[in-house]
């Protein structure tokens, strides 16, 4: 399969007025035409950090710091210039957010805001636009597309919107296209639909598709590879069926135990992960989820692991992989 | 199960219906939020109340304590109706009846100590002297797995989970005996939320407390809840004991929505019924019906009468006129 997107050793520091805050840390991963890496973390893991830096959207001359290889069809995104970069988002990498409501501008109405990448990106005339500015609605199944064209965000459900801003990201035929918690703020019947729809496109344009999730079910679901992070590193990495049925990382287990269940005899009681996640400027020594792993040893409080490949589909960041019976 | 147990809380015919007025003030249209429920709450119980956004469950709960006064029914706690009642007539009865709210970044008031929202609580109720609740407060504390000296922190020193654990203590100091939990895991983490959920059913045990838990996440609903109630546009559809519920769904929407939920197993390939159509508007719901508009199985009759919530085989009650 063809490589689109490389990652090698990212790390994504913030200035703050305590000092300099590492949101992630030593992160490798790669995302191949056509499938659907999702990326799955709790709140605070860098997830969204993660996604934010590959689009370099943070504020680079006062606020972040990268290292690190971001390897986009063999080129360095990071060394781009933001002109440069301006051609890549868009055209070459889009992105969808969270909560579509506050992403989409509301005096404007979604044709016009479709049409403005259209415009701005491919170099359309306004004709031309509008007419892919429909097709793209359709596309992203919206009915009656040419009415919809012309009404503003608060005239949509949150399904819809979210329908535009999957229509606005495809519009330029991107190779990668990163969803940020697309579905978060839907309900269950939507969500179904929305997924349904990424998934569709996925396979309709042959696109490699980044989902970021806080979600197993989601992503044991639609995605092809996982990746699972924790505090700002990459913890597991495997194919979906792999990781679900033999989990190696504790971390991992622990979530996956956490998650009450559809299928199956209903536990007494759910299973706990110890504690809490730390502050960002409060990192553990060794291994950053010793503090909270049921296994952990002396080693784990000093030495930090390294992520090491354990499998042709899997690695993982654990002195005990494959020890350990969850 | 037939056994005849204690109701804690019954609710019959509720309606609360929120007026749209004109200008000079005159209600021309009335949102129907809750529109005719009757439920019965036995005691040690957890009911689950599920559904859509906007399908009027959070209004429910809140209506059954009377939060929000009820537009019409009764609801009787205790053998006393209180819908109606004036706050002044229901401060007392409320030592009984609590709530914990959804989320915990706004229903805790940031210029407070932790300490003193705690013990504002039992001031309110006259219980105990001033050292005396600082006491209870510290004790409280504990018991959710925070520490006494915690007291004097304010809420924006706490993570996500601890100031749920916050909104738990501040439910749970006043010794109820029946709680509303309105969506009391929805804003936080997986490995928190598993955290809080095992914390609720400590309690509950403890108490022998009456939860109703309102969600609408259907795999948390499963874990935490004795019987279920689905809600769709202000009307009860279905009701049954959460393992019959899960084990076989019976009214088309519950179907649908139990076909959405995806698994956290990716062997399993869930064939899924896709909805048609939007969620209707609660200011003109459709007539017969709610759901007769997305629904695959709509008759006539469904467009004309109301379905009625009643026994469908001994083990559901459905309002669906398959099953009448």
């Amino acid at each position: 399969m063809e490589r689109i997107l490389q990652i090698e050793n990212l790390s994504t520091s913030f200035k703050t007025e305590r000092g300099i805050v590492k949101a992630i840390e030593g992160v490798s991963f790669d995302v191949y035409k056509g499938e659907i890496l999702g990326i799955v973390g709790e709140s605070g893991c860098g997830k969204s950090v993660t996604s934010q830096s590959v689009m370099r959207l943070y504020d680079e001359k006062y606020q972040v710091q990268y290292t690190g290889k971001i390897l986009f069809n063999g080129r360095n995104i990071l060394s781009l210039s933001e002109k440069e970069m301006q051609n890549v988002r868009g055209n070459d990498i889009a992105m969808v957010f969270q909560d579509a409501l506050s992403a989409l501008n509301p005096v404007f109405t979604v044709g016009h805001q479709i049409m403005d990448t259209l415009k701005i990106h491919q170099g359309m005339k306004k004709a031309e636009a509008r007419e892919k500015a429909v097709e793209m609605l359709r596309l992203v199944g919206i009915p009656d597309p040419e009415k919809r064209v012309d009404q503003y965000p608060h005239e949509l459900s949150g399904g819809m919107r979210q329908r535009v801003m999957i229509a606005i990201a495809l519009c330029c035929q991107p190779m990668l296209l990163i969803a940020d918690e697309p579905t978060t703020a839907l309900d269950v019947t939507i969500q179904a639909q929305i997924m349904d729809l990424i998934l569709d496109l996925n396979k309709k344009l042959d696109m490699g598709v980044m989902l970021i999730t806080h979600d197993l079910s989601v992503v044991a679901e639609v995605c092809s590879r996982v990746a699972v992070m924790y505090l700002g590193q990459i913890v597991e990495e495997a194919e979906v069926n792999t990781i679900f049925d033999h989990p190696l990382h504790p971390y991992t287990a622990g979530l996956m135990k956490s998650v009450p269940k559809m299928e199956g005899e209903r536990d007494e009681r759910l299973y706990q992960i110890k504690g809490m996640v730390p502050m960002l400027n409060q990192i553990p020594k060794g291994c950053r989820f010793s503090p909270r792993c049921p296994y952990a040893t002396e080693k784990c409080h000093k030495e930090m692991p390294e992520q090491r490949r354990v499998s042709e589909t899997q690695s993982v960041r654990c002195f005990y992989a494959g020890e350990i019976d969850y | 199960m037939e056994e005849k147990r204690e109701a804690v809380l019954r609710a019959d015919n509720i309606k609360k219906y929120f007026p749209i007025r004109n200008t000079f003030g005159k209600v021309i249209n009335n949102v129907k939020a809750v529109d005719g429920i009757s439920l019965e709450l036995y005691r040690g119980e957890t009911y689950g109340l599920v559904g859509e956004t906007g399908c009027g469950k959070s209004t429910l709960g809140r209506t059954l304590i009377n939060l929000m006064p009820a537009t019409e029914g009764d609801i009787l706690f205790e053998g006393r109706n209180i819908a109606g009642m004036s706050e002044r007539q229901v401060r007392p009865l409320r030592k009984k009846m609590q709530m914990i709210f959804q989320d915990p970044y706004t229903s805790l008031d940031p210029r407070m100590r932790v300490g003193d929202i705690l013990a504002e609580v039992l001031q309110i109720q006259n219980i105990g002297k001033k050292e005396e609740r600082q006491d209870m407060v510290m004790d409280m504390l504990g018991k959710v797995g925070l520490r006494p000296e915690q007291y004097y922190h304010f809420p924006h020193e706490f993570s996500g989970g601890q100031r749920q654990r916050i909104g738990l203590a501040r439910a749970f100091i006043l010794d109820p005996e029946f709680v509303v939990c309105d969506e009391p895991v929805s804003a936080l983490d997986v490995s928190v939320q598993s955290q809080i959920i095992n914390l609720l059913q400590d309690i509950q045990q403890e108490k022998k407390l009456t939860y109703l838990f309102i969600s609408h996440d259907m795999s948390v609903i499963r874990y935490t809840s004795d019987r279920v109630g689905v809600m769709y546009l202000g009307h009860l559809v279905e009701e049954a004991l959460t393992d019959y519920l899960f084990a076989k769904p019976l009214h088309p929407y519950t179907q649908v929505l139990m076909s959405a939920v995806p698994s956290a197993n990716p062997h399993v390939k869930k064939k899924r019924i896709v909805l048609e159509g939007e969620l209707p508007s609660p200011l003109n719901p459709p007539s017969g019906c709610v759901f007769h508009t997305r629904c695959p199985y709509a008759k006539d009759i469904c467009r004309r009468e109301c379905p009625q919530l009643r026994e469908a085989d001994g083990q559901h009650k459905v309002a669906c006129h398959q099953y009448q």
